[in-house]
């Protein structure tokens, strides 16, 4: 964020302007982090907001060199964390999370940067085959059911399961090497 | 399984295949951090959208709540041409809002403000330059604009209150007119055997005048809710989940059931800040453990609670 000394500095003077400027760039990208480990939406939803509520009546007491965005992650990543701990069912992927947050506490997350990942994962999905590409942009990119992408392409739902898989598997394996899809351990 | 993954994450998975993969990325690490990549690789392809402005504004106004309990940013001011027409006859019920199912709020002519819960009525007696006086059945929230030329004067069946400016609530059924002070000062009084009896009441004190009562009760408002249909601000302090029915009730008009009659007497201690009613009750399930239906205004609380 531009000028993140002033920002701070109006946060700390209560300046709702302020307030806003951080929601806009950051609410989003908070409840996708969330997102990653939470089961639904609206916990990720839910978890982002508390944390922005919390930002908003705390932010008088920020220090003066602060930086919001590892302080939003921070809280995001912790927050997500308490809650999957409380979280009565504790299967094996559920203890796989924990342990993946556990050793990612430290991490930078500056490299984090949901831009750059969208660029990057554009660029993997134009290296699809294209019909495979198209199918995956009409279902991510267009929010079309199975059904309705069948029927666009006159193809039947089946193919596009088969599809939407291959997209995912090649997707998948493609973005191995980014570090904060990976368990840091 | 990356179909099957694909189809989890696309909401196009059947209740066996959902039950597959989450039973599947719970067998092995290796399972458990591949449903971890996808994910991550389904939630980065999908598409940017704009922040949603709803919710920054719930916050910068769930806040400014806290602060100034009292200030209702959002009332709603409206005159439809059918309140007019009603206003001029001296008579007029009003209809909810549309904005809340519980409570309307009417502008008068001088800058006064008030808010009728549910079914209650205001009638105006007389409201011109030299006395501003109207009647009240039900339960009404009053915010008045000072003018000391002016005495604002309100009657129900059995009780007066005559204020110069200042909030306060009136609640009033024929048999009993409760009223509690938000700030200012409120002149309270009733006739006996002929004579006026009154009280003064300050912030935070009620008054109660009952017809199976000669005097004016006078104490400290207790009821931590009294506003919340209008605030929309609950509180519940070792409350009984009979009460708590009450309440949620009275602030969102909802109605509250129970399958197992023992959930009455559990006790919740919470605090809702302008939230949804199912959001409220949803916070309620959690807190006890159990399951909920809620449809249509109805909340239906599943189990024993505690």
């Amino acid at each position: 964020m531009e000028n993140e000394e002033v920002i701070v500095q109006r946060l700390i003077n209560k300046d709702k302007r302020a307030f806003e400027l951080v929601f806009n760039q950051y609410f989003n990208v908070m409840v996708l982090y969330a997102s990653r480990f939470m089961d639904t939406r609206a916990e990720a939803e839910e978890i982002a907001q508390d944390v922005f509520v919390k930002f908003w009546e705390k932010c008088d007491s920020l220090s003066e060199d602060s930086t919001i965005k590892s302080y939003l992650y921070r809280s995001v990543h912790n927050s997500c964390l308490n809650a999957i701990k409380h979280d009565k069912v504790k299967d094996g992927y559920r203890q796989h999370v924990i342990h993946v947050m556990e050793s990612t506490y430290q991490n930078e997350f500056n490299e984090d940067d949901p831009d750059a990942l969208r660029n990057r994962i554009q660029r993997e999905i134009d290296k699809l085959p294209p019909r495979c590409a198209e199918i995956f942009k009409l279902s991510r990119f267009e929010g079309l059911k199975y059904q309705e992408i069948a029927d666009h392409l006159d193809i039947s739902v089946k193919t596009v399961e088969v599809q939407m898989g291959k997209a995912l598997k090649v997707l998948r394996e493609s973005l191995q090497d980014l570090k904060n899809l990976r368990d840091a351990s | 399984m990356e179909e099957v993954l694909a189809k989890y994450f696309s909401g196009e998975a059947t209740n066996n295949e959902i039950s597959l993969v989450e039973t599947w990325r719970s067998e092995s690490k290796t399972n458990a951090q591949a449903f971890f990549d996808a994910k991550n690789v389904w939630l980065v392809s999908q598409p940017e959208t704009a922040p949603p402005s709803q919710v920054l504004d719930e916050i910068i106004n769930e806040t400014q709540g806290k602060v100034v309990p009292f200030m209702m940013r959002s009332w709603v001011k409206y005159a439809s041409a059918a309140v007019l027409v009603l206003a001029i006859s001296l008579l007029f019920v009003l209809n909810n809002s549309e904005t809340d199912n519980v409570y309307s709020t009417q502008s008068m002519a001088d800058g006064s403000e008030i808010s009728l819960h549910g079914s209650s009525s205001i009638e105006v007696i007389a409201f011109n330059d030299e006395i501003r006086e109207i009647k009240v059945t039900g339960k009404a929230y009053f915010d008045i604009e000072r003018d000391e030329t002016r005495p604002f004067i309100i009657h129900t069946e059995n009780a007066r209150v005559q204020v110069l400016g200042t909030s306060f609530l009136v609640k009033a059924n024929g048999e009993e007119t409760e009223v509690c002070v938000e700030s200012g000062l409120v002149g309270f009084s009733k006739k006996v055997d002929g004579s006026e009896v009154s009280v003064k009441l300050t912030k935070g004190e009620m008054g109660l005048i009952s017809n199976s009562n000669k005097g004016i009760i006078k104490r400290n408002i207790r009821d931590l809710n009294y506003l919340a249909w209008k605030t929309k601000v609950i509180t519940f302090n070792e409350s009984t989940m009979a009460e708590v029915e009450q309440v949620l009730e009275d602030v969102y008009g909802i109605d509250v059931s129970f399958d197992n009659p023992e959930f009455k007497g559990c006790k919740l201690t919470a605090k809702f800040n302008k939230k949804k009613p199912k959001d409220a009750i949803e916070i309620i399930a959690r807190t006890f453990g159990v399951e909920y239906e809620f449809t249509n205004g109805k909340a239906i609380l599943k189990g024993k609670g505690c």
